[in-house]
């Protein structure tokens, strides 16, 4: 499977933000976004799915030969600041979630199960959303694609929000699930990109460029990609 | 000093003019002529920037001759008018002396109070705070005597004193003023307080020479008179108590923790644009106790599924903010339906009168029902409460689903805003049935029917024009022009049928095939278009 990007364009007032951003994603990879502040990182997920119209260009689902257009529902989105219905409690959120995604469910786990999955103990689990921590929101919006297992999968800004504990917890839930589909995680923070991902692919002038993996150890990699976001 | 204050012109300056560009260009049409560019546009700039402190200086200067006019001059010819023995230039003095002397002490000082500028010049642009509060205290007190002085000067003419006397006052209450000043600055350094924010004494402070100013002239006396205000030593020790105030202000060394004090990051207004939007949305906001043990148990709802389950914990968690407009409506009614009842205690004829005119009166029930049905309530309150995070979501924006929570909830509405509606029909009932006219029963019935449709079309209208403009931003403005276009459509289409006089059955039938086309179309268009219209914006 993959996912490809062909030309997106996108401009807000007279600023181009995306300028033919042009990529092929693979399945069972984890793809860190790298960009500086403002390069448009939350753009392109926002145009890939679909809370934003496009000027110009497409993304393609490429399913073993069968290539199809991107639909909002091939798209699980962890937006950086979760947002949440806040007058249900997270069982009901959940409860709710699972309902409408009953043909994806995997049939094996039941509603607690996932609870446990992301470490949200019985009493939390029936607290008002509204009550929820920033870590708690972004937990069950987690738990979103991890129950409805879209193909693609976008990460905006998400492991900042966690602190060392829980952060290791999800690289390691990532890095499980990694393989069932396309991962993209977007950051500003470079360490964290190399430590997680399999691939970097910086943005950059509103274009995307990849940058060759082999090297994502070496030393000097940190200049080479600080010398690539300055121009 | 000099370069602080040009430092300190200067900001307040480029935020004015900046302030102006942007809501300059908020203007429809011609907002459109001044681009972004402008901003940086340096030389055009200190146009906007002359413009606009020409235009802050004048309005300064005509608010002292408003403030004249209306605390002064005004409550003088009217207590002179009904008193014509008050001598109003003495009245002139013995007001001035209150407001101006003593309760402006307490209520127009504000050498310490948190604001904005002085957060930018001091916190972040790093003025020193002592440079800063003596150059604007120097900027204040400058401009307080040049503006005050000629509209001093206009009203002592015109309230038969020497034009003199004006000069007088203002030269007396400015140094008095500067003596206060100190006198605030004293209090806070030996006692830690802020004179005007302690209200035991700010208000009491500002209120009782505001009673002193007007009621012993309204009983014909004065209590304090020219020959004591315009007096050789009272000018001499204002002016005295004027140079010991400029002598303390100049010498004072706490300035650092007044402007520190002032200047805390917690104080609300540094967060204005916070506070003004969250006072939008109080009134959708949840409240905790809105939450009780037993609505917030999940198993009430455990046999709803899927959409069902949503909107059953949604409408049932949301009672208070749903209902309370619906309660507010059906108070008014019972209030008429109580007046009607009494009318009928007090005289039959009226009664009698007011149910004939009931029974015929079908279209100027359009009126009210518009008035009776919440809409734009409830829609801030689903969108604030839900929508605004589900939205974000794709399986909720999917065309079905569109649909299918528009049902749901049209339902739920209908049935909030039948409330009132039954009120009304019973109300109708009641003043008929004890009127004791002689009515055609076919004719109220229809009425009735016709009141409940009403209800219906206007629930329909309001969530129908929720889901195709959606017209709310996160802040909960409403943004759309169509939404507001078309309200005002049907409203005075409302208002149309106010005027008219036709038979009420064959307003009904129009009534009726006007309400079950609409949700038609609404359902249609609502199915064909919301996917695209119903978004964050």
């Amino acid at each position: 499977m993959q996912l490809l990007l062909k030309d997106i364009h996108k401009k807000f007032g007279d600023k181009e933000v995306l300028k033919g951003a042009t990529f092929t994603f693979e399945q069972g990879k984890i793809y860190g976004l790298l960009g500086r502040n403002g390069a448009g990182k939350t753009t392109l997920f926002n145009c890939l799915s679909g809370e934003i119209d496009l000027v110009s260009g497409e993304s393609l689902i490429n399913n073993n030969g069968i290539v199809t257009k991107l639909e909002f529902e091939d798209i699980g989105y962890v937006f950086s600041s979760p947002i949440l219905p806040e007058f249900l409690t997270g069982y009901e959120f959940v409860k709710f979630y699972m309902e409408i995604n009953k043909e994806k469910l995997d049939a094996t786990k039941k509603i607690e199960d996932y609870f446990d999955l992301i470490k949200i103990d019985n009493e939390d689990r029936h607290r008002l959303i509204k009550g929820y921590s920033h870590g708690m929101k972004n937990k069950i919006q987690m738990l979103c694609f991890i129950i409805a297992r879209p193909p693609v999968i976008l990460l905006d800004e998400p492991l900042t929000s966690f602190d060392v504990v829980v952060a290791l917890e999800i690289k390691k839930l990532l890095r499980k699930i990694k393989n069932d589909h396309i991962i993209i995680f977007s950051t500003h923070i470079l360490q964290l990109a190399t430590d997680l991902c399999d691939e970097i692919v910086v943005l950059n002038n509103g274009v995307l460029e990849k940058v060759p993996s082999e090297a994502l150890h070496n030393p000097g990699f940190e200049e080479k990609i600080i010398n690539l976001l300055k121009d | 000093m000099i370069h602080t204050i040009k430092c300190i012109f200067n900001i307040k300056a480029s935020i004015g003019a900046n302030k102006f560009l942007y809501y300059f260009q908020k203007i429809p049409f011609i907002g459109k002529l001044l681009r972004d560019n402008y901003y940086s546009e340096v030389e055009a700039k200190k146009v906007f920037t002359f413009i606009v402190m020409i235009g802050k200086y004048t309005i300064s200067l005509l608010q002292k001759f408003l403030y004249l006019a209306i605390v002064v001059y005004l409550p003088i010819r009217l207590m002179t008018e009904a008193l014509p023995t008050l001598n109003q230039t003495e009245l002139f003095i013995h007001i001035m002396f209150f407001l101006s002397f003593i309760a402006a002490s307490f209520s127009a000082v504000d050498v310490l109070d948190p604001k904005m500028i002085k957060y930018i010049c001091v916190r972040l642009m790093g003025i020193s705070p002592k440079y800063y509060v003596l150059s604007t205290l120097l900027l204040k007190y400058v401009s307080f005597f040049i503006f005050y002085t000629p509209a001093l000067i206009m009203f002592s003419i015109l309230l038969g004193a020497p034009f003199w006397w004006g000069i007088i006052l203002s030269i007396t209450i400015t140094s008095f003023r500067l003596f206060i000043v100190s006198l605030h600055l004293y209090f806070f350094d030996k006692a830690g307080i802020v004179l005007n924010k302690n209200y035991y004494i700010s208000l009491p402070g500002a209120l009782i020479p505001l009673a002193l100013a007007y009621c012993p002239a309204i009983l014909g006396k004065t209590l304090i008179n020219s020959t004591f205000l315009i007096s050789f030593p009272f000018v001499l020790i204002s002016i005295g108590l004027g140079l010991i105030g400029i002598n303390y202000i100049s010498s004072y060394n706490k300035y650092k923790d007044a402007v520190e004090l002032a200047t805390k990051l917690d104080n609300p207004i540094y967060n204005t644009k916070r506070i003004m939007s969250e006072s939008r949305f109080a009134d959708v906001k949840m409240k905790d106790k809105d939450f009780t043990q037993d609505v917030l148990s999940s198993t009430n709802f455990s046999n709803e599924t899927g959409y069902n389950y949503l909107n059953k914990i949604f409408f049932a968690r949301h009672k208070r903010l749903l209902y309370k407009p619906v309660v507010m409506r059906i108070v008014v009614i019972c209030a008429a339906i109580v007046a009607g009842i009494i009318t009928r205690i007090v005289s039959q004829d009226a009664t009698i009168e007011a149910a004939n005119y009931l029974i015929k009166s079908l279209p100027v029930f359009v009126f009210i029902m518009y008035f009776c049905s919440s809409g734009e309530k409830l829609n801030r309150a689903m969108f604030y409460n839900c929508d605004i995070s589900l939205l974000r979501y794709a399986f909720y924006r999917n065309k079905s689903i569109i649909l299918l929570n528009f049902k749901i909830r049209l339902k739920e509405v209908v049935s909030i805003n039948l409330l009132p509606a039954i009120f009304i029909d019973a109300g109708i009932v009641l003043m008929i049935l004890i009127s004791g006219i002689e009515y055609d029963f076919i004719q109220l019935v229809i009425l009735l029917l016709s009141i409940l449709c009403l209800s219906i079309f206007f629930s329909v209208h309001h969530l129908f024009m929720y889901y195709i403009f959606q017209p709310f931003t996160i802040e909960l403005n409403i943004k759309n022009p169509f939404y507001h276009i078309v309200n005002t459509i049907v409203y005075m289409i409302c208002y149309v049928c106010f005027q008219v006089e036709t038979a009420p059955a064959l307003f009904s039938i129009v009534l009726l095939i006007a309400t079950i086309s609409y949700i038609i179309t609404a359902l249609l268009l609502v199915s064909k278009f919301s996917y695209k219209t119903f978004r964050v914006k």
